[in-house]
């Protein structure tokens, strides 16, 4: 698919500059498949890549379309270098997660604890979970609990354990992050009380 | 535009982070009333390609307020009335979630949405 003619461009430029109420939508059916094909083209990188990028590059442009130019040359020019920097960004960023998820994997390797320590770590660990379930009562408040300290951060395993992974997917974000919201609370007063107990 | 690509539903989750778009007046509706997208498509009688796309409009402004609704209605083949009336109550709702101080005042609007037409408050 092509990139929608100079008129064409120009046109629909005008219309987001103008605040027309479906330019936008415009914009998205004519930019979004040829501006995912041409950041796959030049950056050789994944599907999911491009297309966030793409979407990011047009809400860039929509955000501020004062930004772009006529003079300087074509809109789609203009959005795909927005695009494509926004790919190299997140290929970036998750090459240096990779090579942190390396060296932090290394690091753990060299310094595994010795067995008395995991086995008294393990203790407190089982102590401080009789005191969650203490004030947590609901099986599947515990299970999302559990899965937030193991640094779950998936809301779809979260909405299973919780079990509203039948709603629809806006709401599903909503409830979720509704229900850690008040478990990370439940959390925060028994940290406090715990720290009270100690002190006194 | 009614068809769905691959790519618009999740274009139309990020138009939720824009503050310019029916999507995030949509999305913000939503939440005060403690609906989702399947209120939105049963109150527009439209399906879920259409919503996504009227996600990535432009809100309508205060100023071409009819003119706006009558072509985002006009595009997406939707009654302009019942599109009208959603924005006008997602405008009014947010902007008295916005002067609400506090949580029970809160709660206090959202019952008062519950209640039908007529209906005497309980």
């Amino acid at each position: 698919m092509r990139f929608p003619t100079p008129q064409n461009e120009s046109d629909l430029h005008e219309r987001v500059v103008a605040a027309d109420p479906v330019a936008s939508a415009d914009l998205f059916a004519s930019f979004m498949e040829p501006l995912v094909a041409a950041i796959r083209a030049d950056l050789q990188c994944d599907q999911d890549t491009a297309s966030d990028s793409a979407i990011d590059a047009l809400f860039e442009y929509l955000h501020t379309p004062s930004a772009y130019k006529q003079s300087k040359g074509r809109l789609s020019t203009f959005i795909t270098q927005i695009g494509k920097r926004r790919a190299i960004d997140r290929l970036r960023t998750r090459s240096a997660e990779a090579r942190r998820e390396e060296e932090f994997g290394a690091i753990v390797e060299l310094r595994a604890p010795a067995p008395n320590e995991e086995m008294e770590r393990s203790a407190e660990a089982q102590k401080l979970w009789e005191k969650i379930e203490e004030v947590v009562r609901d099986e599947r408040d515990r299970a999302a609990l559990a899965l937030i300290l193991d640094g779950e951060r998936s809301t779809d395993e979260l909405a299973r354990a919780l079990g509203i992974d039948g709603l629809a997917q806006l709401e599903r974000q909503r409830e979720v992050k509704r229900h850690r919201d008040r478990l990370m609370k439940v959390l925060d007063r028994l940290g406090a009380r715990l720290r009270d107990d100690q002190g006194t | 535009m009614t068809k769905e690509p691959s790519w618009l539903r999740d274009a139309a989750r990020r138009a939720q982070f824009e503050p310019w778009t029916l999507g995030r007046l949509f999305s913000s509706l939503c939440e005060l009333e403690s609906t989702c997208d399947k209120d939105l498509i049963t109150e527009l009688q439209c399906d879920a390609g259409t919503l996504h796309w009227l996600y990535l409009c432009r809100a309508p402004s205060d100023a071409h307020f009819a003119g706006d609704v009558e072509q985002i209605a006009r595009r997406f083949g939707l009654d302009p009335n019942r599109l009208a009336a959603l924005v006008r109550r997602a405008d009014a709702l947010e902007a008295l979630a916005a002067n609400t101080a506090d949580s029970e005042d809160h709660k206090f609007l959202l019952a008062a949405r519950d209640r039908e037409d007529g209906e005497e408050p309980r």
